[in-house]
Parts: structure tokens; C-alpha cells; sequence
């Protein structure tokens, strides 16, 4: 009954209703994130209905190689002692078909029990789009915050040597990279591996390979220039919820700096 | 609805995949994810294990027009009773819901009464749930409008 009263409505009217109302808000948030990925309606356009952003919120954004562990670490994150109290929202994208179709997988990781209020998970098909993430990303993280998220996770589809850049829109980009697809010359090529505040390499289960992770650091610190500051290398993995706290760590020391 | 920035592509419709209850068989739901992924569907699966609550509080989250579930471990009854209550508990009364796994022919009148809109038993070929989907969907927009 509740969604017949709407339908003579445009989205934008819609979505507008939907910020404005305190009422059933598990279900506004969810619609308001269909109505938004669908229809694509601009930060700009919404921004006079949103509550502001408050300064203690954190939008972290997680990339990476397919299969690297993104999934997992966000598992991990979900469930971590230090971050279990903020209001958890994720928008995890993993690729379309050609055909329009998409298997979205990203739940199976999961197996955080936050109770219902404290965790929106929401699966996304990239949907062949142009861009990495949704042109108006910003109005969703908006509407996330509006809702009263303190903590908003952006996973990307699994990416590889080319793509376009991320929106500048994140407290911290984590880029998650494994050591299993080639030798040190890897590390020294352009692309996602230039990506990223933090770079996590995962599935380093008690410390193997940590050689490889070194010389991807003396590397990195070979080459380091005034204009440009390193991404935080960091190591270990998330089956075995090691090097977790050492990335918490991070998004931790954020909570004061971000506005 | 449009899609402003897409141009003519229809948004595709979501549908969740679901095991539920005690049983570890997930080889059925994974090729019925599968192929309506190839029909051109958005299929969110949740892997094993869900309880009804879990199952309800996902397709509220991921917002889909229908619910599949997998059963084979015969608990299909009460499990599906659970399910409807969590549905109602999370104003969630418009949403499609079919069932497939070994289901008794016997079951199958309970299980209608209870609201299930479509019955899959064992060795069902994928085309009937396809065409049995995309009708259904049909039924319900057309219904909206």
C-alpha cells in the first residue's frame, strides 16, 4: 500500500519524500539507494534535502585485483572490535554481463552478525557503466550519511592494469593486492598498483612472502618524490584475521583529521 | 522508471538466491543464480545457511522484486511460515517468492496457501523458472500501472 501512494510521483519527488521521513527508515534507505543507482540524479539536485554529513563519519574505499580479498577484508572490518559500534552502510559492486545480467556475490563473505540497524549491505551490479563507480556516487554516500551511517564502505569491482581513476571523494582508498600474480617487476609497472592510500597485501598467511612485500617497499622508497606521498604498505590476511588491526589503525587515526 | 544515464538500457530486475535452514546443497541455487544471471538478471546470492530473518533482512536491504529459495532439506513448511513473518515484521508484501528443491507434491498446496507464487521441485528444467519468472514479473508491473 505504502509504495502505491508514490507512483504518480517522479523519482526526484520520490526521493525526496523518502529523506524527509523518519518513519520505516530501514526501507527508505534501501529505496532511496535503488532509486538513486537507477536514475542516476545528481548530488547537486538532492543536496537541499540531505542533513550534512557529520564530521566523526568516515567513507573508506576498497579496490583491488579480483579474488584479491576485498570481500574479506571487509568481513573483517565489519566485525572488528574497534569499528563495531559505528553504523556500518556498503555498496559492493562486482561486474555486469554484456546481456545486463550480474551475479552479485559479495555477501557470501560476510558473516558479520551486526543486528539489522547497524549494517546496510547493498549489492551492486556495475552495469557496464563508463566509470569504476556511479557518476553520482557522492549523492548515495550523501543519502547514506543523511540516514545516519557513521562508517560507509565502497567495495569496487576487481580491477586490473587499466582503468579510469576514483572519484576524490574518499577519507581513504585501501587497495588490496595479493602476491600471486607475478614477480617484483609488477610492482614497478603503471596502474592499480599506483592506486590507493594503503596498499594491503592479503592472503600473506604468518608472514610468507613477506620478502616480496620488503621489496615492494624499498622500491617504493627508491623512488619516492617531494610532490607525492607513498601509500602505507601493509601486510596480511584476511582468512586468518592478521594484519587487520594494523588497517584499522589507520582508518582510526582518520576519525580526527576528517572533516 | 528511466535511467538518465544509460540512455534506452532497461535497469535489470534483482533477485535474491537464497539457502535456508540446515542444509549444505548449494549446487542447485548456484546454477539457477547462474542462469538468471545469463537472462540478463541482477541475482544476489547469500550464500548457505540463512535463517528466515536473515533471508528477509536481505531482500530488504538489496531491494528485490523476487525471492528463490533452495530447499532440500524438507524443513521447506516451516521455514517458508518463518520467512512470511519476518516479510510482514519488515513491511515487505509485494515480493515474489518461488521455491525449489525436493519438494513433495503434497507440499505443494500448503506451501501456495502460505503465499509461495512458484513451485520448483527437483529436475525442473531452468527455461520453465525463466519464462515462469519473467511472466510473473510482468503480471506485477503491469499490475502497479
Amino acid at each position: 500500500m505504502e509504495a502505491e501512494r508514490y507512483i504518480n510521483m517522479t523519482t526526484f519527488d520520490e526521493i525526496v519524500t523518502l529523506l524527509g521521513s523518519e518513519a520505516d527508515k530501514p526501507n527508505s534507505v534501501s529505496k532511496v539507494t535503488t532509486l538513486l543507482l537507477d536514475s542516476g540524479i545528481e548530488y547537486e539536485k538532492i543536496k537541499s534535502s540531505l542533513k550534512k554529513r557529520t564530521t566523526n563519519s568516515l567513507l573508506i574505499c576498497l579496490t583491488g585485483l579480483p579474488g584479491a580479498g576485498k570481500s574479506s577484508i571487509l568481513n573483517c572490518l565489519l566485525k572488528h572490535k574497534d569499528l563495531i559500534n559505528f553504523k556500518a552502510a556498503v555498496l559492493a559492486f562486482d561486474p555486469s554481463s554484456k546481456k545486463g545480467g550480474a551475479l552479485l556475490g559479495d555477501r557470501i563473505r560476510l558473516t558479520s552478525e551486526r543486528p539489522e540497524d547497524s549494517l546496510f549491505f547493498r549489492s551492486v551490479g556495475h552495469r557496464g557503466s563508463l566509470t569504476t563507480l556511479p557518476s553520482n556516487l557522492d549523492a548515495i554516500m550523501a543519502a547514506l550519511f543523511h540516514f545516519g551511517y557513521d562508517i560507509v564502505f565502497v567495495e569496487t569491482v576487481g580491477l586490473g592494469q587499466t582503468q579510469d581513476s576514483l572519484p576524490e571523494i574518499f577519507d581513504l582508498i585501501v587497495n588490496v593486492q595479493t602476491l600471486t600474480n607475478g614477480d617484483e617487476i609488477q610492482f614497478a609497472k603503471s596502474g592499480l598498483i599506483e592506486t590507493g592510500d594503503v596498499i594491503f597485501f592479503n592472503k600473506i598467511e604468518n608472514g610468507q612472502n613477506l620478502n616480496l612485500v620488503n621489496v615492494f617497499k624499498q622500491q617504493q622508497m627508491a623512488s619516492i618524490s617531494d610532490e607525492s606521498k607513498p601509500a602505507k604498505v601493509l601486510s596480511g590476511s584476511a582468512l586468518q584475521n592478521q594484519g587487520i588491526d594494523d588497517l584499522v589503525s589507520e582508518i582510526m587515526a582518520l576519525r580526527n583529521r576528517v572533516k | 522508471m528511466t535511467n538518465s544515464h544509460s540512455g534506452a538500457k532497461e535497469i535489470p530486475s534483482r533477485v535474491l538466491i537464497s539457502k535456508i535452514g540446515l542444509d549444505g546443497h548449494d549446487r542447485g541455487a548456484l546454477i539457477v543464480s547462474r542462469y538468471l544471471k545469463d537472462q540478463g538478471y541482477e541475482v544476489v546470492y547469500s550464500g548457505l545457511h540463512k535463517t528466515p530473518a536473515d533471508v528477509a533482512s536481505i531482500a530488504l536491504q538489496e531491494d528485490v522484486q523476487a525471492i528463490g529459495l533452495s530447499i532440500l532439506s524438507g524443513s521447506h513448511l516451516p521455514l517458508i511460515k518463518q520467512l512470511k513473518t519476518e516479510l510482514e515484521n519488515r513491511n515487505i508484501n509485494s515480493v515474489i517468492i518461488f521455491v525449489g528443491g525436493t519438494i513433495p507434491k503434497a507440499d505443494e498446496a500448503p506451501l501456495r496457501e502460505l503465499g509461495v507464487d512458484g513451485i520448483f521441485p527437483t529436475a525442473t528444467p531452468l527455461s520453465k523458472i525463466g519464462e515462469w519468472l519473467k511472466d510473473e514479473l510482468q503480471k506485477r508491473k503491469s499490475l502497479k500501472n
